[in-house]
């Protein structure tokens, strides 16, 4: 249980898919404007790494050995992604009809993005993550750290809305360089040797 | 008229070459930030992966119109996954193509060469072109934005390694004496990105503004004058600080009380 805690920790924070690696989906200008997008996005974002993971990591082991697997890789990675994101798309179509209009325009961008394929590649290379447990931590853990991000980004937003910046920083400008200086802050955490 | 044509160059130019300077898809929407804040560490790391852009954004951008054509209105929900999946599809061959130029590139871009198959960029340009039907102007859009996202790209990788490696496309620089390991690092990029934006909106500001300033000293033409100002406050509406007004307005309010406590 501690090993699962410690994973996702350092998923959510040292390793946060945004500050730290800056993975981001459907653009960060949009993404930002309101709570209830985030929450929705990260929700959705989180569901599928918790669910692509564990496949992902099974089909990582059966082609691992594979002499193309440089090549095949990222395609294998992204063909679970959009299985599933078929799969979640019709059921939900035909059996959840109502959740489906709250959240069938947000899932194809919530499934395949660069925070989600980037979160798989990054497990099936990290060798540190070598069961399914810690495959599923550091998904759980990268998907809330990702809302996570993209709330503290909102709020700070919000607020430096109403503060007196220079013209030109103002808007997206500023909301970069404060993205900047918070993953500055996680880089104390982690040093600067993160692996590509 | 030809006082007046003079005055539109600037105008002229920036719709002809919108999507590059003008609605920059990195410095204004914010599309590809991944691999200009992490990948891009150097003027290799950069070419490789405005190559790289290219090679996918461009394919897709074309075949994806073709193929919408041909799906039934029902199963238009594919066209998201089915534009990452193609263009995972051409990212093998360039990744064969740019690792034959420089094999240390592929290593130092890690897993974020794969990732130009789900590049927010390439999804905003399907959108842009997917009910266009004419190739010759889908090509034209995407060529605009391939070049508005490699030139932050080169821009932001010359930066880098010339402060941190001290070298530019691998040649040493004599006279870099100070070198800072710290501008591989996520957080530079995102600033170093954020001070892009800012130069560039400023740059912006400031031709407005002397065109202004040349109007008003140039005689009685009001209406140019007025046209000129309008345009500026467009361009500063289309800008990302579009909040809604409740929220500003509860913000300020909540300062203000702070302030009188």
């Amino acid at each position: 249980m501690m090993d699962f805690l410690a994973v996702f920790a350092a998923a959510m924070a040292a390793e946060n898919l945004f500050f730290a690696r800056a993975f981001d989906s459907y653009g960060l200008r949009e993404l930002t404007r309101e709570p209830k997008r985030i929450l929705v996005f990260g929700g959705l974002t989180t569901a599928v790494l918790a669910t692509a993971g564990p496949i992902a990591y099974g089909v990582n082991r059966l082609i691992a050995g594979s002499s193309m697997y440089y090549y095949i890789n990222g395609l294998a990675h992204l063909l679970i992604l959009v299985l599933l994101f078929a799969a979640a798309y019709l059921l939900l179509q035909k059996y959840a009809p109502k959740v489906f209009d709250l959240i069938g325009q947000y899932l194809p961008y919530a499934a395949i993005n660069c925070g989600t394929l980037g979160s798989l590649l990054l497990v099936a290379k990290d060798p540190d993550i070598n069961t399914v447990w810690r495959a599923l931590a550091y998904h759980c853990g990268a998907g809330v750290g990702f809302t996570l991000a993209m709330l503290l980004l909102w709020s700070l937003n919000r607020r430096l809305s109403s503060c007196n910046a220079g013209k030109s920083f103002r808007g997206f400008p500023l909301q970069l360089i404060t993205a900047g200086l918070i993953a500055l802050a996680l880089v104390g955490l982690t040093g600067n040797q993160l692996p590509a | 008229m030809k006082k007046m044509s003079k005055r539109n160059y600037y105008r002229r130019f920036l719709s002809v070459t919108k999507g590059i300077f003008l609605k920059n898809p990195v410095l204004t929407m914010g599309f590809a930030v991944p691999f200009v804040v992490v990948a891009t560490t150097s003027l290799q790391t950069a070419v490789g992966l405005s190559i790289g852009l290219l090679l996918t954004l461009v394919p897709v951008g074309l075949i994806m119109p073709l193929l919408m054509a041909k799906i039934p209105q029902d199963f238009q929900w594919v066209d998201y996954p089915l534009c990452a999946l193609i263009a995972a599809f051409f990212v093998l061959p360039t990744r064969v193509i740019v690792g034959n130029i420089s094999p240390a590139l592929m290593d130092s871009v890690g897993v974020y060469f794969s990732l130009l198959c789900v590049s927010t960029l390439l999804f905003a340009a399907r959108g842009k072109t997917r009910k266009e039907p004419d190739l010759a102007k889908v090509l034209l859009e995407l060529v605009k934005i391939w070049i508005g996202a490699a030139m932050v790209l080169l821009l932001v990788g010359v930066v880098r390694e010339i402060f941190g490696y001290g070298t530019l496309w691998g040649k040493a620089l004599p006279w870099v004496k100070l070198r800072f390991s710290g501008v591989m690092v996520s957080a530079f990029g995102f600033i170093l990105l954020g001070f892009v934006a800012a130069l560039g909106k400023k740059i912006h500001r400031t031709i407005l503004a002397a065109q202004i300033w040349t109007a008003r000293n140039r005689g009685p033409i009001k209406e140019k004058l007025i046209e000129l100002a309008h345009k500026m406050r467009e361009d500063e509406e289309e800008t990302p600080e579009e909040l809604p007004k409740e929220t500003v307005e509860e913000t300020s309010k909540e300062n203000q009380g702070k302030e009188q406590e």
